[in-house]
């Protein structure tokens, strides 16, 4: 099973339909740091995350700021989870 | 699909704009914030007219935007029209100054299908609604906040269009009104706030809360083009986005001003959509109903539309954008 922060990647380039490699998807740490982003692709991310997870994410989540942070998001999904840092 | 660049033209320092800007915000607002909201708006009364005497090009230019949508209306009645959708403007303006101190009785509102609208609430999974610019929007929200407890999310692109506006307007006139506006509509989401806006937009869904969203807003960057009005006019996609990625329920609202204080509200049955996988050809496929059903509201109470001023804008973006065409 891959590890969250690889399946959150994996989440981010199936929704967003990035055509990335894999190697340069690992480097990514915010979501900003992807050119061409429209308005409803973090909306897209946050869905995508939800279904592959199987976790709402809190109300107070929802924020560009923190949706962009791919580490942060890690954490959060495996708090949520239950599993272990 | 084809992208485009708007012209930039010379903007004066001070345009006539300006002027009424200044007298709306400054000895009106002024009056308005003194005087009761009954007398204020009794006392202003004679601005309509005079209002509307400074706006005879505008009123010729509605009526010959009019007649070429509504070609089996008789030339005389396309003339009221643009003469009270021009008076409408002001007669808006003017309690917009009062709004949320003027105090409306129940009665002055009828609302239809209010159990429409609460069985789609009735499945937790808020609601979208969308309307058009119309002048009894403002007076309808309030008015089911107050009345009914329904409290309307507005969805709003941010500042006001500078078409018009001189150099003093753009940088301190509208400003100032752009933030009466928030001011006025009260809980809003703004557009304007490219990243945020979306997950504000699931996070009020996620509340079960209500959305009002605007289909005939013509400066997104992503549009479509879709017969209206016996033409091609462009609209945008950005709502059917919103319902295809949360999935929740979409349903039209009215409302409509009969301009002498009484407001109609009407909720329609819940959207019926077709589900496609394919974003582009869930907006190509569905879009075009939304805009029909909005047109048929236009055409039912025609002088109510704000609309009809950006008739001839919707058919090519102001800015850089995206075009696609529904026809596919």
């Amino acid at each position: 099973m891959p590890e969250v922060s690889e399946r959150i990647r994996q989440v981010l380039k199936e929704s967003l339909k990035l055509n990335v490699a894999d190697d340069e998807l690992k480097e990514v740490k915010r979501v900003d740091d992807l050119l061409g982003l429209d308005s409803i692709a973090l909306l897209e991310f946050v869905m995508g995350l939800e279904r592959e997870f199987g976790v709402t994410f809190d109300p107070e989540r929802l924020d560009s700021e923190f949706v962009s942070d791919l580490d942060g998001l890690a954490r959060y999904v495996r708090e949520r989870l239950g599993e272990p840092e | 699909m084809r992208t485009r660049l708007g012209k930039v033209r010379s903007r004066p320092l001070v345009s006539g704009l300006d002027l009424f800007y200044l007298a709306y915000l400054g000895p009106l607002r002024l009056m308005a914030a003194v005087l009761p909201p009954r007398a204020f708006l009794a006392v202003t009364r004679p601005l309509t007219a005079a209002y509307r005497a400074t706006q005879g090009r505008r009123i010729e230019t509605l009526r010959r935007v009019m007649e070429k949508a509504l070609p089996e209306c008789d030339s005389s009645v396309v003339r009221s029209y643009a003469v009270k959708n021009v008076e409408g403007f002001a007669e808006r303006a003017l309690e917009d100054l009062v709004r949320r101190r003027l105090i409306h009785s129940p009665d002055q509102a009828s609302v239809e299908g209010e159990d429409l609208l609460r069985q789609a609430l009735a499945e937790g999974r808020g609601l979208i609604l969308f309307s058009g610019h119309f002048y009894g929007s403002r007076a309808g929200r309030v008015h089911l906040e107050r009345y009914l407890g329904l409290r309307l999310r507005a969805v709003r692109r941010g500042l006001p269009p500078p078409r018009n506006v001189g150099r003093f307007g753009r940088r301190f006139l509208q400003p100032s009104y752009d933030r009466l506006l928030s001011h006025w509509l009260g809980d809003e989401i703004l557009l304007r706030d490219r990243r945020d806006a979306p997950l504000q937009l699931l996070r009020a869904l996620r509340e079960n809360g209500i959305v009002n969203t605007q289909l005939d807003a013509i400066d997104s960057r992503d549009v479509w083009k879709v017969r209206f009005f016996h033409d091609d006019r462009l609209f945008p996609g950005g709502l059917l986005d919103l319902v295809r990625v949360t999935g929740a329920p979409l349903a039209q609202v009215d409302f409509l001003s009969d301009g002498a204080g009484q407001v109609r509200v009407r909720f329609h049955e819940r959207t019926r959509l077709e589900h496609v996988e394919d974003r582009d050809e869930f907006i190509a496929r569905n879009l075009p109903r939304l805009v029909a059903q909005l047109e048929a509201t236009i055409r039912a109470d025609p002088d109510q539309w704000e609309g009809w001023g950006e008739f001839d804008r919707m058919i090519a973006p102001r800015e850089l954008g995206s075009e696609r065409s529904t026809d596919a």
